[in-house]
């Protein structure tokens, strides 16, 4: 049967006022649990992504810079940061008891004047004993990083090929690296000599003082993978005891204390669809259920010109289905926009990591999503369908039902 | 078609004086048949809807037999006897019976839109016939509220006529219309027993008399045939 023939269809398209509030509703369904859905997963993407790219088990940084506050901030939401140590702390560790890697990191932020392209954490690894980087650009990049050449975060409108000024040095983007979710994502990776050629060309150009940062006696943070057989916390504890002026720093806490807010978000937005749909479910059934006592004279008609029970019950659910589809159509359509296109703001503002799941998965959430709302939204009008069928032709025509 | 009411009766619960039971239509057995327009008149609330709706299959008797010829109408399940109605029944309901969100065309095809099938191009013609029958030719494609009350009558017989079915149930067809339209509609209802259908009127209007076969008169629940010097 052609469906713009059927008499659903019809009511459909023809009262638009109608169809618009309850589709209304039926938006709010999809809208939520796509919505709800895409941040909390995008939630546990982040937490995922960062206990991979973290890839270490210590991480060691300056007493100065060792505030859980400052050290989150920078890990989580990318906050500039720039502490320095000894150089020397790097042979310490590599020498003690259950450490099995060490590789150093050296923190520069780029500055927002005339000499720098744009403002920026710029981190520069050691690509030798480097653990944690490594395996990430694996995927974008083969090669092996040159001087004056960089690898840049996947938020950073930049792309191969791409020249950019750095204190006055040109530095030519290699690669662009997959999203995480976390700071990375606005970071600039380079090795350490293009560090030094850049605090030596800041210098020289005396574009920027940069006192006694010098990459060849000092680091920013170093990371440690611990050995088999030995436990994180008392290769710390021994980190602590023995190497003065420094603090090491568990990642896996700093993940429980993202985990631990990550439950509460989850749970919050999580109570959040379930109190939208309390709301709406039965909003929506009552909507068909007043609809359909209104409608008593229409299904009357319906009736008398030879619409058994089954047909009419079968005209009110094909309606709420039409209605349905549409609403959770838009409701999906607009929490995949907004959820990308403000993804970065709720970010921020939940200060948490967030990536979104790829394109591949967010079509089929989307779909199971529309699906489920669709399917809980035509069900809301079983006892609008329910009463519509039970009516009383004969009392109806003659208005007194 | 021989439409055939066996000791037919319907009751209602409703508060009387004397019983809570309240008989709309006492025991009847009664006879039509096609090629005849009948005519039942009678004051209001005196059964005659009631009467109309059980042998239109829309209404159950509380008791007896409704047969269109051998096929007993309330054996049925609801699914075969809404069809049976779909084919063999066309049923003018009193006061207006629009289905606002379809147009005139639309409203009459109503009756092929119910069971799935696509329109074909002779019942799309056969609705064109019925438009320019009935006069609302240039009404076809037209919103019911922008009709008069004429119009919308013939609109509804139309849709009643547009199968061709045997039996035709019309409730009070001419309770608010001019005496032009109450001509109008009459003759078409006349032309349709004469066409071997059979028709039955029920109406507070003596007019349809003189378009009518056979007269009963509806009274206090019980059906009595009347002589044409009776109606008065």
């Amino acid at each position: 049967m052609n469906i713009k023939n059927s008499i659903s269809f019809k009511n459909f398209t023809r009262k638009p006022a109608r169809t618009a509030a309850l589709c209304l509703l039926s938006v709010f369904l999809s809208f939520s649990v796509l919505g709800g859905s895409l941040v909390v997963l995008a939630l546990k993407g982040g937490l995922e992504s960062l206990e991979t790219r973290l890839g270490a088990d210590i991480m060691v940084v300056p007493y100065e810079a060792s505030t859980k506050a400052e050290l989150s901030g920078m890990v989580l939401q990318g906050n500039p940061g720039y502490f320095y140590m000894d150089r020397s702390v790097l042979e310490k560790l590599q020498d003690m008891d259950g450490v099995k890697q060490v590789s150093e990191q050296f923190y520069l932020a780029s500055a927002s004047a005339s000499c720098c392209s744009m403002a920026v954490q710029i981190i520069g690894y050691n690509p030798e004993t480097d653990f944690t980087i490594n395996p990430w650009i694996e995927k974008s990049y083969k090669g092996t990083l040159g001087e004056g050449e960089i690898l840049v975060g996947n938020d950073l409108n930049l792309f191969p090929g791409d020249c950019v000024m750095f204190y006055g040095t040109p530095c030519t983007v290699a690669a662009k690296l997959d999203k995480t979710g976390t700071y990375l994502d606005t970071s600039v990776y380079t090795g350490e000599e293009t560090i030094k050629t850049l605090i030596g060309a800041a210098k020289e150009k005396k574009i920027y003082d940069f006192g006694e940062v010098d990459p060849d006696r000092i680091v920013s943070c170093v990371l440690i993978n611990v050995e088999d057989g030995y436990s994180v916390e008392e290769v710390r504890n021994d980190i602590k005891l023995h190497v003065r002026k420094v603090e090491a720093v568990q990642t896996q806490d700093m993940i429980t204390d993202v985990s631990g807010q990550l439950t509460g978000t989850s749970d919050f937005v999580m109570v959040l669809i379930g109190v939208l749909w309390i709301l709406a479910l039965p909003i929506l059934g009552t909507a068909f259920v007043m609809i359909a006592n209104e409608r008593k004279k229409e299904f009357a008609i319906l009736r008398v010109a030879g619409a058994s029970r089954k047909i009419l019950a079968a005209i009110m659910m094909k309606e709420a289905l039409l209605i349905n589809v549409l609403g959770s159509l838009i409701g999906a359509v607009l929490a995949v926009a907004l959820t990308v296109l403000f993804g970065s703001l709720l970010e921020s503002s939940l200060g948490l990591p967030f990536l979104l799941p790829g394109a591949g998965k967010m079509v089929a959430i989307s779909i199971a999503a529309v699906a489920v709302s669709v399917l809980a939204g035509t069900l809301s009008a079983v006892i609008a369908a329910w009463r519509i069928s039970r009516i009383d032709t004969a009392l109806i025509l003659r208005g007194e039902n | 078609m021989i439409v055939k009411a066996d000791e037919i009766t319907k009751q209602f619960l409703r508060k009387r004086e004397n019983s809570n039971v309240f008989y709309a239509v006492e025991k009847t057995t009664a006879e039509f048949r096609g090629g005849n327009l009948i005519m039942i008149y009678g004051q209001s609330g005196s059964g005659k809807s009631t009467w109309m709706n059980m042998l239109g299959g829309i209404l159950q008797p509380s008791s007896g037999r409704v047969l269109y010829d051998r096929t007993e109408l309330y054996a049925m399940d609801d699914d075969t006897l809404s069809k049976f109605r779909n084919q063999h029944i066309g049923m003018i309901p009193q006061g207006q019976t629009a289905i606002h969100s379809m147009n005139v065309r639309e409203n009459i095809l109503l009756p092929f839109s119910l069971y799935g099938k696509e329109i074909s191009a002779e019942t799309g013609e056969r609705a064109d016939r019925m438009l320019e029958e009935m006069g609302i030719a240039d009404l076809s494609a037209v919103m019911p509220s922008e009709l008069s009350g004429g119009e919308l009558r013939r609109m509804a017989i139309a849709r009643a006529l547009i199968r061709q079915p045997e039996v035709i149930f019309a409730d009070e067809p001419t309770g608010d219309l001019d005496d032009e339209n109450t001509r109008t509609v009459l003759s078409i209802l006349r032309r349709q027993a004469d066409m071997g259908k059979l028709v039955m009127v029920v109406t507070h209007d003596r007019e349809v008399a003189e378009f009518a076969d056979l007269t009963y008169r509806m009274s206090g629940g019980r059906l009595c045939l009347e002589e044409p010097e009776q109606i008065v």
